[in-house]
């Protein structure tokens, strides 16, 4: 089966007139809180082009998705120059991008930077190309995709599902959502004050708390956080009390094991046969 | 009838043991082998327990651990079979749950240990070297020390303030049957020693005794055994290189 007439112009533009590398603070995705309004973010563009260059490059900001041009409400950046394009197509610039212009703060219900709301603009690039002088057959170069990302919705609280009680340590199951980046738990002591017990990445959902006093009943909660440091409310609160319980070890020690020699002469005795070995060799000779 | 079938495949090769001294065989003198095997340490011989309430049995549900093992050998004998001294290492692991009474926890437990032995190692390869014969039977004895420790949960477990590991020791025999898989095609096993050194290479299966309760000594109270028995029997499989 051959491809689709429709892939072949893309096909075109990656391998016959090359690329824009986009980036804003050499990231490929940016996150700004409020405290970034009134700032410039400077985006870099860095091009790769071969063939005729029959416009202008364009370079913009939206909040949707990034077209062949820019759409009415963008934020348009400066062109670079067509003539400048012909004459180092693999050239690089920067442009500084304003946050408070950005078009969701600008046209959105946003009332501008700084309130609370959760959208991701794009960083954008185009520039027509062409493989014949007189830019007959035209074919439109795009950036890599560049998102800046303003949040300040905290995420949904996590949730505890379960908690078991271990020796000396609980052992808690969470489901955080879906936008958390991390998941803080807090355990509440004997005397009745929530600390912070643990914080790892969202993807951790099984977690163990260790050094805790067995027979005592302790209270869990916990809170996720975005990207942008956003915490959510307490989820749910469950109850664990750790116990003492007999591993091998213990049973074993019950039943009477000992140790036996001192465990320090295990590598001694890795060393004893590594020795007998070299003795080996010499007997050989 | 394997017998006779191994006889026949012996015969039924033109040049069934291709790389003897006589046909410009490279110089060998060591011996590496890997083997694997159901390995389930007789923890609970020595205790004072009923059966299906032993440490190991119900921590383990009686299961034995994956052991796998590498030795490596030194001939210092060759002519009628040869002989050998080796050193061998290797490792197995086994998890279970922790229990509170009767009832099985989510917390794990483990049990896990390094057995390293010192091995004098006779192998009676003269018939295979003589007449292509690719039976190799072999016997192996020597000294056996393995360290060993514990866990639950996220670290060694401590009992009564005695952490979990040791060192247990004995001796160790072993009797196996290899079988030599150059006949299987000489062009390849040419190759092999010509280019890599490795003059044969078997298949084997070997029973092991291994008593290793360090020599049944006592505590200091007389009735006590002095470290883990991790004396068992068993079987292991593996594959090695003589180069």
């Amino acid at each position: 089966m051959g491809l689709p007439l429709s892939f072949i112009p893309l096909l075109a533009a990656g391998q016959i007139f090359g690329s824009v590398t986009l980036s804003i603070n050499d990231q490929t995705s940016v996150t700004i809180t409020p405290n970034s309004c009134g700032s410039n973010l400077t985006g870099k563009w860095q091009a790769a082009l071969s063939g005729g260059v029959c416009s202008s490059m364009q370079l913009w900001v939206t909040n949707s998705d990034c077209g062949d041009t820019p759409a009415t409400g963008d934020l348009r950046l400066a062109d670079v120059d067509q003539g400048t394009l012909t004459n180092n197509r693999t050239g690089s610039g920067t442009v500084s991008i304003p946050v408070n212009s950005l078009p969701f703060f600008v046209n959105g219900d946003a009332g501008g930077c700084g309130g609370e709301a959760s959208t991701t603009h794009k960083f954008c690039a185009a520039v027509t190309m062409s493989s014949d002088l007189t830019c007959f057959s035209k074919t439109v170069v795009r950036g890599t995709t560049v998102s800046v990302v303003y949040d300040t919705v905290p995420p949904d609280p996590p949730t505890l599902l379960s908690a078991e009680g271990f020796d000396g340590a609980a052992a808690v199951i969470i489901s955080p959502p879906s936008d958390a980046a991390t998941v803080r738990l807090e355990i509440r002591t004997p005397d009745g004050a929530f600390g912070t017990a643990a914080t790892n990445a969202a993807s951790v959902t099984n977690v163990t708390i260790d050094n805790l006093t067995n027979d005592t009943v302790y209270t869990l909660r916990a809170f996720a956080l975005d990207s942008g440091g956003i915490e959510s409310a307490a989820s749910n609160e469950i109850t664990v009390k750790p116990r003492a319980s007999l591993g091998f070890w213990g049973a074993c020690r019950e039943a009477g094991c000992t140790t036996g020699c001192n465990a320090a002469a295990g590598p001694f005795s890795l060393a004893a046969l590594a020795a007998l070995l070299l003795m080996s060799r010499r007997l050989r000779r | 009838m394997i017998t006779a079938a191994v006889l026949m495949l012996a015969l039924s090769q033109k040049d069934p043991f291709p790389n003897t001294d006589a046909k410009a065989e490279s110089p060998r003198s060591m011996f590496t082998e890997i083997r694997v095997g159901g390995y389930y340490p007789w923890v609970d011989r020595p205790l004072n327990c009923t059966p299906g309430s032993c440490p190991y049995q119900k921590t383990f549900n009686n299961g034995s651990m994956l052991l796998v093992e590498a030795e490596v050998e030194r001939q210092l004998f060759q002519a009628f079979g040869s002989a050998a001294i080796g050193l061998s290492v290797g490792y197995a692991e086994k998890y279970g749950h922790a229990l509170v009474g009767t009832e099985v926890t989510g917390e794990a437990t483990s049990l896990r240990v390094v057995p390293m032995k010192a091995l004098a190692i006779y192998r009676f390869d003269w018939l295979a070297i003589r007449f292509g014969i690719p039976l190799v039977p072999y016997v192996k004895g020597g000294f056996e020390a393995v360290y060993w420790w514990t866990s639950k949960g996220n670290g060694t477990e401590l009992a009564d303030g005695v952490a979990g590991q040791g060192i247990s020791y004995g001796l160790v025999g072993m009797a196996g049957l290899a079988f030599l898989l150059d006949p299987l095609d000489p062009r390849l096993a040419r190759d092999f020693d010509s280019g890599m050194g490795v003059n044969h290479t078997y298949l084997f299966a070997e029973y092991n005794f291994a008593e290793v309760n360090s020599f049944g000594r006592k505590q200091a109270d007389g009735v006590t055994a002095a470290g883990l028995d991790l004396s068992s029997r068993f079987a292991m499989f593996g594959i090695a290189f003589e180069y």
